[in-house]
């Protein structure tokens, strides 16, 4: 990654747009903490994460391309370790884990092993264990990825429910889905930040032009500039 | 150090909920039954035909023994339960779920360390209730007892380190296994030319397990020995932590 700088603000949802092999899920690996990176930082209320881990075990909920689960534990029991994880006692922990079971409509689950569950039950697993301990900034990496059209729905749903109490940063490839869950839209293409802009309702024609413009031009110069 | 207790704590139920470790937990257990109940076969034998006239000990001929073959279980039994540790994380893509909650490398490392010796110290306690099962029926030297444990405990701790270790180098738990029994093989044998050369108090014969477990089991507590275990569980911790560390650089 290059030359990247994006602010987000509580309330609002931006979208990492790219092809695949642009950086999405790197730029959001780096901003969860799980790699470090070279040059620069990752604020978060102006607090560098990297000087302050705690701040982001707090603040920061992760969910990655591929959903990090224990499958041979129920999926309350996962969940309530990912809050303690995240520094809740055992009460708070109890109390969140009700929490997100409800949220996520997890509840006639709750007590089944995660490894039983089908790819929907364990994406929305996978985005409780993300919010279960209240943080500021929701990172999803591709989360209706592998869902089928109703899932993916109620997917779109529930993130666009996260506005009211998170920020919420997210990357996906379908344009569909940044206009129906995005405010802003950041497009990267190898490594690099090319363009950002506001979603506006039926902007879907216009988005997709841009990209697949920005997409082109740098994949094929010999046409960009024919 | 409490985000470590509490990952130690998901460790040991991971490790409590799937069958395999109780599995090896179980046949472990039963090896050693039988083990012991035989050494004890033999020891009221020759009570019985001597009278007691060779003033042998049930903590000599029954106890030690016994607690001696969990010693060498635990050098091919460790590297099995420690395996997933890191790498079955890796493997599964969970290791994000960690590396992403912002406790440090470090405090990862000492969870799973943690948890595994948590497993590891219920095996030699139950094993250790054997011996005590003699308690009332035959006199038995505490001492000598306490400092077999004492030899096991600090075994498990260096064991559990070393397949940490090897469980973070590697996605296949089955090469990270392979890696820490080799690591453990070496340990054992690391002075075995030395000694077949005569020298017997080189610093080569310092490097080998055996030089300190041997005298521990024996009951002789020397802060050398205790200095040693310590020594290689701190080492291969470090090593595991910036091995965990140098995954996030690693894309």
């Amino acid at each position: 990654m290059d030359e990247l700088s994006l602010d987000l603000h509580k309330g609002e949802v931006l979208g990492l747009l790219g092809i695949n092999g642009a950086g999405k899920s790197t730029t959001l690996r780096m901003i969860a903490g799980v790699l470090a990176p070279d040059q620069g930082q990752v604020l978060l209320d102006g607090a560098s994460l990297h000087e302050q881990p705690e701040r982001g075990r707090r603040g920061i909920g992760y969910l990655p391309e591929r959903v990090p689960l224990h499958a041979e534990l129920a999926v309350a029991e996962f969940l309530h370790f990912c809050a303690r994880l995240h520094g809740l006692d055992r009460r708070a922990a109890d109390a969140a884990v009700a929490r997100e079971i409800e949220r996520c409509d997890l509840g006639e689950v709750r007590r089944q092993l995660i490894g039983q569950l089908s790819k929907g039950f364990q994406q929305r697993v996978g985005i409780a264990q993300a919010l279960v301990h209240s943080p500021a900034l929701v990172v999803l990496d591709e989360p209706a990825s592998g869902l089928d059209p109703v899932q993916s729905l109620r997917m779109r749903e529930l993130i666009a429910s996260l506005r009211a109490a998170h920020g919420v940063i997210l990357s996906t490839h379908l344009l569909a889905e940044a206009e129906v869950c995005c405010d802003r839209i950041a497009i990267l293409h190898r490594g690099k930040l090319r363009h950002v802009a506001t979603v506006q309702p039926g902007e879907t024609a216009r988005l997709e032009q841009l990209f697949l413009r920005i997409a082109a031009d740098l994949d094929n110069p010999a046409e960009a500039a024919a | 150090m409490k985000a470590s207790l509490i990952l130690a704590a998901h460790e040991w139920r991971r490790l409590r909920v799937q069958a395999w470790p109780w599995l090896l937990l179980a046949g472990v257990v039963a090896v050693l039954a039988w083990l012991f109940l035989s050494r004890l076969d033999t020891f009221l034998s020759l009570q019985d035909s001597t009278g007691n006239s060779l003033n042998l000990g049930a903590s000599a001929q029954v106890a030690a023994p016994v607690l001696g073959w969990l010693a060498i279980l635990l050098l091919l039994l460790v590297p099995l339960l420690g395996s997933r540790s890191i790498a079955g994380e890796r493997r599964a893509h969970s290791l994000n779920l960690l590396l992403a909650a912002g406790i440090g490398d470090g405090a990862i490392v000492l969870g799973k360390w943690l948890g595994l010796l948590g497993w590891l110290l219920l095996l030699i306690a139950l094993t250790a209730l054997m011996p005590a099962s003699l308690i009332g029926t035959t006199p038995l030297d505490f001492g000598r007892l306490a400092a077999n444990l004492l030899a096991l405990g600090l075994l498990a701790s260096a064991l559990a380190a070393i397949a940490v270790y090897a469980s973070s180098v590697t996605t296949q738990p089955i090469l990270a296994a392979a890696l820490a029994l080799l690591i453990n093989l070496v340990l054992c044998t690391v002075d075995l030319g030395a000694r077949a050369a005569k020298v017997e108090f080189g610093f080569i014969n310092w490097l080998a397990l055996p030089s300190h477990f041997g005298p521990l089991s024996e009951g002789v507590v020397a802060s050398v020995d205790l200095v040693w275990f310590g020594l290689v569980t701190a080492l291969f911790l470090a090593l595991a932590t910036r091995q965990v560390a140098s995954l996030r650089s690693a894309d």
